[in-house]
């Protein structure tokens, strides 16, 4: 049984007082296995954005389902989707979104304190993350003293703590310089080799590269998907800028 | 082409969209415009009414009025401040478009005329409407003579009018002025930057609690009305200091302990909580501390004119055991004066078909004196110890047990003296034949009765003795003479008035007439005049309370918009949301008024005293004015609570987009 199923997902915005309505997704299906590492490549606007806010459960479907470990989110009430994003789905954001009025450390505990856990296990969980991500000398200073890339790996350390089913990453790397986006990209590659399922929508090329599988989206649906398998990052990032020119020329993919 | 409408039309289009902060910073200040014209044309109406007793109630409004024009100004500034905050953002993007300065102070400038003109026409309309109302008021908590006119007085128009265009103006000059110095443009791109976490302030607390300390002992401690008068300014000034150390120091620092402590903060009912209330103690320490000393002023003005006000009668009760009481001076020239006074007024009431009753006669001398063991000397401004001298004969006649002294003997009452003590008072020796200890019952009722000062009392056996003290500089004796008039008789009126003409035909050496009647009018206009004018303070203060209070919810809540969005992408529910921000609004709400109702208990003992310059001694009466208005005013709060934080979710839940 996958780990993620898409099935048939449909969204259409429309404005409060009639007029126009736009479709954000026409029919999206994929599935993601347990420990895959997935990259979603699409221009802005492609609906990207979308797709993964019905994944997170902010966003509801007008049509299709997402069905996570075979149970579909749409059913579960609503006064249970906070508790079920803490425990299933950790987030990482283009902007961080850490608060400001916490220091590193209570930042990433903030998912567990809010599931209620012991303090002794809080912190035997932080420790160990800390430290993979290499953030366990900045965990007692506040979010505006630290660099780009540290904020990025303190948001992605909260993603972790809850020990989530999948990370969901919305355009990780798209605030950070090059050396900050290696840096974060190594962290999910390795995150990923423990066993980690990964969701990230990008339109970086290199970060798509670190992917063991790149989706394209055009239009709202999926154009095309391409799998590393045993190219190195380098001729797999060739391989995605040859089918993004593809697309962007008008031509059909070969899938 | 240039569309001369261009300005004003982008100003109501941009007080529009803010509406959330315009609708109450005008509503504002219109209700500041009527309270204004409301206090300036009662002043102009009832001294124009020439009713007696109007005069005095015409200068406490006409004062307060200034007073009251130096708040609304420093309102109105407080509250500017808080609408060019939430604008900044708006002129920062409006001069990226490439607005200069000048475009900017010109959009500015007809937003405050809009504001102005519209404020002025509002509260001016509603000062008309309620002006009639309020002059009722005036009269019937005043009690005076109803004559009522329908007139709109031009000169409070015009005072009022006058007063606004100068505060906006002002408030318009520092806009612009701001707005030369800071750069629009940088104010919008700086507001992404984080706050900083405030520091530990050890010495700012450790000031805090020494002021409150000394503030509240001070308070405490004081032992005599005169004293509470004297040290009561001084000791506010402390509380104030106290509150303002206490809000922005103190209460971080235990903020940071709470934080400390792991088993207390990790639980999600504290941890969003105490981590984002050190920045709001940041941020509103200030404001939460005005709004704590607002809220004292507001509790300790009204319960204090309010019990003024309802112990009125009580006041005049204790102080006219009987209803007239005339006071004459005699010397050694006119010694027979105490014998005629009541044969006189005896004569007068008969004519009127009236009968002097319960008469009571009683003289006496105030005397200044310097104290060393049983040496007194008398001195001519207040030494050590301050005596009255009064008649054995009246003592006597009163109590019914007969003294018998002679010349170099006294009867003391109090507790400088004892039985067969020899004293002498400038030289002159006296034997102390009986010492009336203090409190002793008989003592009591007569000086009650007497309206003597409580000082210690020596009495000697005739009035020539007590010419003979300190003669050179005050040979007389000040002789009270009081009795009661049956007031339901017919008659009762027109004798008030002919005794007091034949008396100041007739008697020499008068000092005072003074009946309850007179007396009871008068407080009435005073009092009532105070009360009236104390309720329009209220309504002054209460209004800066809640706009501050206000303003505070709102710029918190854009400001926690995007942690709460943040949040609930975490994994925070709805519900989570919403409890967390009415704890975190109720923490804010609740700390000021609790300090202010802690501030009023240490308060209390001090204003005990103060009231009792005013010859209010009711304590429990004034315990339930304070009760009844500390209630009135959380209730109050609490409305206000309910609204703001109403507000406030909606801010935080708006969407983005």
């Amino acid at each position: 049984m996958p780990l993620l199923e898409v099935q048939h997902l449909k969204k259409i915005y429309t404005a409060r007082y009639g007029g126009n309505s736009v479709q954000a997704l026409t029919d999206v299906s994929f599935q993601i296995q347990q420990g895959e590492y997935t990259a979603i490549m699409g221009e802005s606007g492609s609906g990207k954005t979308t797709l993964l806010n019905i994944i997170a459960t902010l966003d509801r479907p007008t049509g299709g389902s997402v069905l996570l470990d075979g149970r579909d989110i749409a059913s579960i009430p609503a006064k249970q989707l906070a508790e079920f994003r803490r425990e299933n789905l950790g987030f990482v954001f283009q902007d961080f979104n850490l608060l400001d009025t916490f220091s590193v450390r209570d930042n990433i505990l903030l998912p567990l304190v809010l599931g209620r856990m012991g303090v002794a296990e809080m912190e035997r969980r932080l420790e160990d993350i800390a430290q993979e991500l290499r953030i366990s000398n900045i965990l007692q200073n506040f979010p505006y003293e630290v660099s780009g890339g540290q904020k990025q790996r303190a948001a992605v350390a909260r993603a972790l703590i809850t020990q989530p089913r999948i990370i969901l990453a919305d355009e990780p790397s798209g605030a950070l310089d090059s050396k900050s986006t290696e840096g974060l990209l190594q962290s999910f590659e390795k995150i990923n080799q423990q066993g980690q399922t990964v969701l990230m929508v990008t339109h970086s090329v290199r970060a798509a590269s670190h992917a063991g599988r790149v989706l394209f989206i055009k239009d709202g649906t999926v154009f095309h998907q391409l799998y590393r398998g045993e190219l190195s990052i380098d001729a797999f990032y060739q391989k995605i800028v040859d089918t993004l020119t593809i697309i962007t020329t008008g031509g059909r993919g070969n899938a | 082409m240039r569309n001369i409408l261009f300005y004003p039309k982008l100003a109501i289009s941009g007080m529009r969209r803010n509406k959330i902060i315009y609708v109450p910073y005008l509503l504002a200040a219109s209700l500041m415009v009527m309270l204004f014209y409301l206090l300036v044309s009662m002043s102009y109406i009832v001294n124009g009414a020439k009713i007696a007793g109007g005069g005095s109630i015409s200068i406490i409004l006409s004062m307060s009025a200034v007073v009251c024009s130096f708040i609304t100004i420093l309102i109105l500034f407080y509250l500017n401040s808080f609408v060019m905050k939430q604008r900044s953002q708006e002129m920062g993007l409006y001069s990226v478009l490439g607005m200069s300065r000048g475009n900017l102070s010109l959009l500015l400038l007809f937003e405050t005329l809009f504001s102005l003109v519209g404020s002025l026409i509002c509260g001016i309309a509603a000062g008309a409407v309620f002006s009639q109302l309020m002059y009722l008021l005036l009269l019937n908590i005043t009690r005076l003579p109803v004559s009522l006119d329908m007139t709109l007085p031009v000169d409070s128009l015009l005072t009022t009018g006058l007063l606004f265009s100068v505060g906006w103006g002002i408030v318009y000059l520092k806009n612009v002025l701001l707005l030369f110095r800071k750069d629009p443009i940088s104010i919008l791109l700086s507001t992404a930057a984080g706050e900083r976490e405030p520091k530990s302030r050890w010495l700012t607390a450790l000031v805090g609690i020494v002021t409150l300390t000394a503030g509240y002992a001070i308070a405490v401690s004081v032992q005599t009305p005169s004293m509470a008068l004297l040290v009561f300014l001084p000791a506010t000034m402390l509380v104030i200091i106290a509150t303002y150390c206490i809000f922005s120091a103190l209460s971080i620092l235990i903020l940071k302990a709470l934080r400390k402590n792991k088993r207390f903060y990790y639980k999600p009912e504290n941890f969003i909580g105490v981590s984002s209330m050190i920045y709001r103690m940041k941020q509103n320490a200030i404001g939460l501390a005005n709004i704590c000393i607002l809220a004292s002023a507001v509790l300790v003005t009204i319960s204090s004119c309010v019990c003024l006000y309802v112990g009125e009668e009580d006041v005049i009760k204790r102080r006219f055991v009987r209803n007239y009481s005339v006071e004459v001076y005699y010397t050694p020239e006119t010694p027979n004066l105490p014998a005629v006074l009541p044969e006189y007024i005896g004569e007068v009431a008969a004519r009127y078909d009236l009968s002097v009753g319960d008469p009571l006669l009683s003289s006496r001398r105030t005397s200044y004196t310097q104290k060393d063991g049983s040496t007194i000397q008398t001195l001519s401004s207040p030494g050590n110890c301050t005596l009255l001298y009064c008649l054995a004969s009246e003592l006597s006649a009163y109590t019914g047990e007969v003294y018998t002294l002679a010349p170099d003997e006294v009867i003391t009452y109090g507790n400088l003296f004892f039985d067969g003590e020899q004293i002498t008072i400038d030289g002159k020796a006296f034997t102390v034949k009986k010492n009336i200890p203090k409190g002793s019952e008989k003592a009591l009722s007569y000086i009650k009765d007497t309206q003597a000062p409580n000082f210690p009392i020596l009495f000697f056996n005739s009035p020539e003795t007590i010419f003979e003290i300190d003669a050179e500089n005050s040979n007389y004796l000040v002789c009270t003479y009081s009795f009661d008039i049956d007031q339901e008789h017919p008659n009762a009126q027109q004798f008030k008035s002919i005794l007091r003409e034949e008396l100041l035909e007739e008697v020499s050496h008068l000092m005072s007439i003074t009946t309850e009647s007179d007396t009871r009018d008068s407080f009435y206009i005073v009092y009532g005049g105070l009360l009236f004018v104390g309720l329009f303070f209220v309504a002054l203060f209460l209004l800066a309370t809640v706009l501050i209070i206000y303003y505070k919810q709102i710029t918190e809540g854009y400001e926690d918009k995007r942690r709460f969005r943040i949040m609930q992408q975490v994994g925070m529910s709805d519900r989570e949301v919403r409890s967390t921000i009415q704890k975190q609004v109720l923490m804010v709400f609740s700390f000021p008024i609790l300090i202010a109702l802690i501030h009023i208990c240490f308060a209390f003992p001090a204003l005990v005293k103060i009231m009792s310059l005013f010859a209010m001694y009711n304590i429990p009466l004034f315990l339930f004015c304070i009760a009844i208005s500390a209630l009135t005013f959380i209730l109050f709060y609490v409305a206000v609570y309910f609204i703001t934080a109403r507000t406030y979710y909606r801010i935080v839940k708006m969407p983005e987009f």
